[in-house]
């Protein structure tokens, strides 16, 4: 799996190299002309409509860490670098690092949780509407609903590998309350991981029409000391007819079984 | 101008009053039936499109046979009453063409398909065991019998959603040409236009794994699929798709079906997760070793004799 997740990285990354670069000269550009602003909708709202993608190798380790054979070194997402674990939890870290050739739920092909699916190496289609803003990606064929008609989450508590996402504005970021998550998904392949009190406040900002600023809180009191955020960029996919296609990782196994 | 259109209102409202009052019954009370429900209108989305969204099922639903519709679900309970004497009636074929409501296999194809039949309740091999046991996405036109679904539309886009496994589909308006003939998919590839008030998707790309119901009816990877969708009335959109597969099937055949609003008294439903295959623990174990014992010696038995 990390081969696979290696070369689609390597293809998207020089792809994207290319597209940073257009990007901030047509912003040079753009903003000698007075323009550079971000896509809204009819409403007036940022208009996040569109594919997207990330450009890190958190999903490997969201920690600063050196390459591996077939991952890539990288600095981490996390701010500051150190995630404050309780120390049983920091012990169970280290057990889940021994053996997440197999342990890493990824591994299964499970749903990824938040915020790993959005750093998770493959594209994702945003779709924007008055109800809520739907979030589809082709790992798997995850769906998130980030509803923001005022609605509350749900009463009590429900085990949810992407939780229950409640979305509304702060000016023109997008902040996501997401909670009701189960204990079964880790943060990264290094093994980092939460518990069912895990409560996730993203922030989605565009930063520009092809750029998005994430930012996350992650609160678990069952498993870190204080709350701590992961910061990173989400870049626009703008190749001519660019789509998402599919990755059902759980059905490989048995395809020969229907040709 | 606004006074006295606000008048007119009035006097035809008073004249209205005056009539139920005193009118004559029943012709009054039709008139006023008919005024509260106008005849249904198409309704058009912000960008132009036909307006489609909301909640929907197909009727009948269920993806037990294609051509004999009901829910796999309720199997048990029907034989049990089949056993105690009560004739089961079928609700007509989903296949209208050819109007005798049969898939059009070519020899080999129906012995495949047999096959799979009689194996769904003993199944010996991993491919006797439905697409849908194991979490595989629907692939092409299962979904709209399987679950209830939702249709939202954006500008260049309509999308369907389930509930069920959070499947999606996307179909783009944009004319753009299939992905590459390489590339296969669960869902197969799909595009859309509009002729007049009808959605019409056409699907190519398809990796034909999934299965068209559980009693093993399939396509293959070379299949072509154009489905029709268009709104009725209120209350019900008209589903047909064309599928046409020369390396399967004698002729190209159609599916029809209809589709019937859901959450009627709920329309801030929200699709809640579904997660499948991650709780799926028991497909494999559905083959029992002693059947597959069972059938390896009959096999031996009907060789010897031959």
């Amino acid at each position: 799996m990390h081969t696979h997740f290696y070369f689609f990285r390597r293809r998207a990354f020089t792809v994207f190299s290319l597209l940073t670069l257009f990007a901030a000269t047509a912003s040079l550009g753009a903003q000698s002309a007075g323009l550079g602003a971000i896509p809204r909708t009819a409403d007036g709202k940022p208009d996040f409509s569109g594919f997207w993608q990330v450009i890190t190798s958190a999903n490997w380790n969201i920690q600063d860490h050196r390459a591996e054979k077939g991952i890539p070194a990288g600095k981490g997402i996390v701010v500051g670098n150190d995630i404050p674990y309780q120390p049983w939890a920091l012990a169970k870290r280290q057990e889940n690092y021994k053996t997440r050739e197999t342990a890493d739920p990824q591994e299964k092909s499970y749903i990824q949780g938040v915020p790993r699916i959005t750093y998770t190496p493959f594209p994702f289609q945003i779709i924007e509407t008055p109800k809520e803003i739907l979030v589809l990606y082709e790992y798997v064929h995850e769906t998130r609903h980030l509803y923001r008609d005022g609605v509350d989450h749900p009463p009590g508590h429900i085990d949810w590998w992407l939780g229950d996402s409640r979305a509304k504005w702060d000016g023109d970021t997008l902040v996501v309350d997401v909670t009701d998550f189960n204990d079964q998904t880790w943060f990264d392949h290094a093994g980092n991981f939460h518990s069912d009190a895990l409560h996730v406040v993203e922030r989605y900002t565009l930063t520009d029409a092809d750029h998005i600023d994430y930012e996350a809180t992650i609160e678990d009191p069952k498993v870190f000391t204080k709350p701590w955020k992961i910061d990173l960029i989400i870049y626009r996919h703008k190749e001519k007819g660019f789509q998402l296609l599919d990755y059902e990782g759980y059905a490989f196994d048995y395809e020969k079984y229907y040709p | 101008m606004k006074i006295r259109l606000l008048s007119s209102i009035a006097v035809a409202s008073t004249a209205m009053a005056a009539v139920l009052v005193t009118g004559v019954r029943s012709h009054s009370q039709e008139q006023t039936k008919d005024s509260a429900k106008p005849a249904w209108k198409q309704t058009f989305t912000s960008d132009g499109q036909p307006d489609l969204q909301g909640f929907w099922s197909s009727n009948p639903g269920g993806t037990f046979d294609i051509t004999d519709p009901r829910a796999g679900g309720g199997r048990l309970d029907e034989l049990l009453k089949v056993r105690a004497g009560e004739v089961r009636v079928p609700k007509p074929s989903r296949v209208v063409d050819p109007p005798d409501g049969k898939i059009p296999y070519q020899p080999w194809a129906a012995a495949k398909q047999k096959d799979l039949e009689a194996h769904i309740d003993d199944p010996t091999k991993p491919e006797h065991i439905d697409t849908q046991a194991r979490c595989f996405l629907n692939g092409a036109t299962r979904g709209f019998f399987h679950t209830g679904f939702e249709i939202l539309q954006v500008p260049g886009n309509v999308i369907f959603l389930w509930e069920q496994n959070s499947e999606y589909r996307v179909i783009p308006l944009d004319n753009s040409p299939h992905v590459g003939a390489d590339i296969k998919l669960w869902q197969g590839d799909s595009r859309g236009h509009w002729e007049g008030n009808t959605l019409v998707i056409d699907i190519a790309n398809l990796n034909a794994k999934a299965r068209l119901d559980m009693v093993g009816n399939f396509y293959s990877d070379q299949a072509h699929i154009v489905e029709r969708l268009t709104r009725v009335d209120d209350r019900t959109i008209a589903y047909e798709a064309v599928i046409t597969d020369p390396s399967v099937y004698t002729r190209p055949w159609k599916i029809a079906s209809k589709f019937v609003r859901g959450h009627i008294k709920d329309p801030n439903y929200e699709l809640w997760e579904d997660a499948c295959h991650e709780g799926e623990r028991s497909a494999d174990k559905m083959i029992i070793p002693a059947n597959v014992a069972k059938e390896n010696a009959a096999r031996a038995k009907a060789a010897e004799h031959q």
